[in-house]
């Protein structure tokens, strides 16, 4: 086999501050993320090379740098079905043949679709990772897409779908984004539709696939314990995928609507209400990324957040409650999710937004900066301290166009975080006017309670099964 | 380094000899001891990340609640972040926020576990904040009223909007009579509504003493001083007498039960289960491996047949477990809209029957040992995962060195024991089978 020609792209961070073998700290402070290598084969296809020799493991994760916005009209879900069906059949393997081969080796295959972005993953111990890389490789260069394993995906998915009414809180996130975003490209999840399902063909697959899984589109994580001959091996198995330019289309801003409304989805049998309660968010580039993460924090992050104290701890009104944001290439959504007993729900979503409004209105104060940046600071290094925790962060970093500095200044960028900054990021970013609230409950217990937060419109869930 | 041993050499991919090596790849330094008081402390020295984990484990679960008073354990659990005098409520919040701590706790059958991940530098008041709470809880009527219907709002979401947390409830019921494993740490309304503050400060006053708890501090820290600190905050607290309610115990099961949800729903659920012998019992490591060959993965044999091949289920998963009092087998399959749940139910039958009479092939059995294994290795990257199977192992087994000899075990097992344990637990009589159906004119259209 042809040997690549290999250049080291960049050579992110070499402080001591690998997993092993170091000596304890000065603290949080003193954090850094583990050394990595970053490496462009002559494809185009970005491999982050990420060693750990605390464990015997391997994993790989490849991010296809297309996700379901890129579905066309019509074909809604196309992605995910792509991604369903890449372990269905192989040039050399049937479905339970890779599903068997997989498993013999206590490894699996997962894949993942995002509006933006997919990510395809397998790991395995080290004793097993030859067979992994394999199988890995044939799995996401060589997919068949059979005819039959469409037919079956294609049943799988619409009773999934079906299913999903029976999960509250999924089916909820599940309609949120349709109620956001319309016909916006990210106005339907991978899981697409019942009518786009209906009409999915093989060659809508073979063409998704085509277009959008290619190595100049592509960026794999190598994370584990490994050598340099076994980085060879990774390195000849990819090397082989044929370059090609990706094409993709642009993605439109936040859809234009304005006021609050209400969507209630009627359930009659449900005993608690779900609410979701939405509003256009940021992309992920945003100077203000951090101001924003803060003020989310401050606003409902867990215990001691202004609406857990406020609805759960004062009120006794739910069990959870959260604030929480998604951002995009493009504007994101942004929202506030949480749930509530029927004969609660106006009580609940008035408060809810009283407590977001104050929020907006008034600003946070010093006292709840100093402690999100306490918090903050301290989560750094636990949310980066398996590799491949680091690893996702760094494809998805990568994904939006920002450089790895951002991990590495991230300390200093937390530092200087003020309550100016946050302030001036709630007044910019958080809409305390223009609100989608989306409720899945009775409509018997909830129509009325509703109608002071705004018009209120109703449908049976069963329509969204359709 | 984080572990004891170095690098690992890559061995070729035969079982014989990955286990051995995993063994000695996945060791790491504990160190156990007790106070004066009872309190167990097992201390786990890891410098990878300045963090540590505190987990702080009673010996308490639903299994010590009287009738009439479900739920009070986990009722309990809630009111544990209401504060003392030294360290009001908001210590869990925004206090303990202010250091860069994360914060959480949690519920089963047999214990009650509660855990704080920081910064290292936090250790010490970690340890005086968790010692405080330990004896010195405030709890407040006004909170109470408040928390309890937090829980009930908690109940309503896992369990009665839930058809998985509905098949739970009803499969505890249905396999015990008398047990306390007949119910579920949630617990029942009724007995949420009729908890009160006599119920609260007694349950308290014995069950979160020293002498029924497992101190587990894992992360960068110099043991020396963390002793120092242990026996500063804790050695003074009292030891407590632990009186435990009366377990009743379940005759054998007999003959097959089968219970009935009728509700809303777009397709039918099925769930069997079986009782097994308690935790402590030898068969649970080819258990373990017997319901990875019958419903874990797409390989395995329920989800090949009813899933992929017949196509009548959407979903398949089968789980084992062992607890203090008694296991489970359990066995549940989502099926698909408009199938006949009898039809799924002798499909796993007729599995279920192959197991106990057809002989199980030594690759299929090293196929459920390597995916084990990957998941008994993927919980151990982190320091708090190391440290909650620290904790999990020292309260459930007594003995911690057990996440390191259990390899053994489960390298020991042969397709024979897996085909005896099938004969002797996983036959007909001793089913109890939960079917949800939907109910006429919902969606199952």
């Amino acid at each position: 086999m042809k040997r690549a020609l290999i250049f080291l792209a960049a050579l992110v961070t070499a402080v001591g501050c690998a997993s092993g073998g170091r000596k304890p700290s000065g603290g949080s402070a003193a954090f850094q993320i583990r050394p990595y290598e970053t490496q462009v084969l002559p494809n185009g296809l970005t491999i982050l090379w990420i060693p750990d020799q605390s464990l015997p493991y391997v994993s790989l994760q490849m991010m296809v740098r297309t996700g379901s916005a890129q579905d066309p009209a019509g074909k809604e879900g196309v992605s995910g079905m792509t991604a369903a069906l890449l372990e269905r059949g192989t040039a050399r393997r049937s479905a339970p043949q890779i599903s068997e081969d997989l498993e013999q080796i206590g490894s699996g295959f997962g894949a993942e679709v995002q509006p933006d972005y997919t990510v395809a993953a397998s790991s395995a111990l080290s004793f097993n990772k030859d067979n992994m890389l394999t199988l890995f490789q044939e799995i996401l260069l060589k997919p068949t897409f059979p005819q039959a394993e469409l037919e079956r995906q294609r049943k799988n998915s619409l009773a999934g779908l079906q299913k999903l009414a029976d999960r509250p809180e999924d089916f909820s996130e599940y309609l949120m984004p349709r109620y956001l975003y319309g016909a916006h490209p990210y106005g339907h999840s991978a899981a697409g539709t019942p009518t786009s399902l209906k009409g999915m063909t093989r060659a809508d697959v073979q063409n998704y696939y085509k277009r959008h899984y290619a190595p100049s589109n592509s960026v794999l994580a190598v994370v584990g314990q490994y050598d340099n001959a076994w980085k060879q091996k990774v390195i000849e198995a990819f090397q082989g995928w044929n370059t090609k330019e990706v094409d993709k289309g642009e993605v439109p801003d936040f859809p234009a609507w304005s006021g609050t409304e209400v969507l209630l989805v009627d359930r009659p049998d449900l005993n608690q209400a779900q609410i979701q309660i939405g509003f256009k968010g940021v992309p992920r580039n945003v100077p203000e990324y951090l101001d924003i993460r803060a003020a989310l924090k401050i606003l409902g992050e867990s215990f001691g957040s202004r609406l857990f104290d406020e609805i759960r701890v004062k009120r006794g009104l739910t069990y959870g409650i959260y604030s929480w944001f998604d951002p995009r290439l493009k504007p994101g959504p942004m929202g506030i999710y949480t749930f509530t007993r029927a004969e609660k729900i106006g009580e609940t979503v008035t408060e809810t937004l009283n407590t977001y409004r104050q929020f907006v209105k008034n600003g946070v104060t010093d006292e709840e900066v100093a402690v999100v940046k306490a918090l903050m600071r301290g989560q750094f290094p636990r949310t980066f301290e398996t590799p491949e925790t680091l690893a996702r962060q760094l494809l998805i970093l990568n994904r939006y166009g920002i450089g790895p500095e951002y991990l590495q200044n991230y300390l200093a960028a937390v530092d200087a975080i003020s309550k100016s900054s946050v302030n001036a990021a709630i007044k910019k970013y958080f809409d305390p006017d223009n609100l989608r609230i989306l409720v899945y409950a009775p409509r018997k217990a909830s129509e009325e309670s509703l109608k002071s937060v705004g018009k209120v419109q109703v449908k049976d869930y069963k329509e969204f099964l359709r | 380094m984080k572990f004891l041993i170095a690098l690992l050499l890559a061995a070729p991919s035969v079982w014989a000899s990955a286990p051995d090596a995993l063994e000695k790849a996945i060791q790491f330094p504990v160190e156990k001891y007790s106070l004066p008081n009872g309190l167990t402390v097992l201390l786990h020295p890891d410098n990878s990340i300045p963090a540590v984990s505190v987990q702080t484990w009673f010996r308490v679960g639903s299994k010590d609640e009287a009738r009439g008073r479900t739920g009070l354990a986990h009722f309990f659990e809630h009111m544990m972040f209401k504060g003392t005098k030294a360290f009001g409520k908001d210590t869990w919040g925004k206090f303990l926020n202010s250091k860069g701590a994360d914060m959480n706790a949690f519920t089963s059958n047999d214990y009650t576990g509660y855990y704080i991940n920081a910064p290292a530098e936090q250790l010490d008041l970690l340890l005086e904040i968790e010692s405080d709470r330990m004896r010195n809880l405030l709890i407040d009527p006004k909170e109470v009223v408040s928390e309890r219907e937090v829980v009930k709002e908690e109940r309503r979401m896992r369990y009665e909007d839930q058809i998985d947390g509905g098949i739970r409830e009803r499969m505890a019921s249905l396999m015990y009579e008398k047990s306390p494993y007949s119910w579920l740490p949630i617990g029942s309304m009724a007995d949420l509504n009729a908890a009160s503050m006599d119920d609260l400060h007694a349950f308290y006053k014995q069950f979160y003493s020293p002498n029924n708890a497992v101190l587990v501090v894992a992360g960068s820290f110099d043991t020396a001083r963390v002793k120092k600190a242990v026996e500063k905050y804790y050695g003074g607290l009292p030891r407590e007498n632990i009186t435990r309610p009366v377990v009743e115990s379940d005759p054998p099961q007999k003959a097959m039960r089968t219970a009935t949800i009728s509700r809303e729903a777009q397709a039918p659920t099925v769930a069997i289960g079986y009782r097994l012998p308690d935790i402590s019992h030898a068969d649970h490591y080819a258990l373990d491996l017997l319901s990875i060959v019958l419903g874990q993965g797409n390989s395995s044999r329920l989800y090949k047949d009813l899933v992929y091949k017949k196509e009548i289920a959407l979903s398949v998963s089968s789980y084992s477990w062992g607890q203090a009092l008694g296991g489970q087998f359990v066995v549940y399959a989502g099926l698909k809209p408009k199938v006949d749940p009898q039809v799924v139910v002798k499909v796993i039958d007729d599995e279920m029957r192959k197991l106990r009479h057809t002989p199980i092939s030594q690759k299929e059995l090293d196929k459920a040992r390597n995916v084990l294994l990957k998941d008994y290795v993927d919980g151990l990257k982190k320091v708090s995962g190391r440290a909650r199977m620290i904790a999990n192992y020292e309260i459930v087994h007594g003995d911690y060195t057990r996440i390191f000899s259990d390899l053994k075990k489960y390298q020991d097992v042969t397709p024979q024991d897996l085909t005896r344990v099938a004969m002797t637990y996983l036959t007909p009589s001793k089913r109890n089978i939960v079917i949800v159906l939907p109910k006429k004119g919902g969606g199952s259209k």
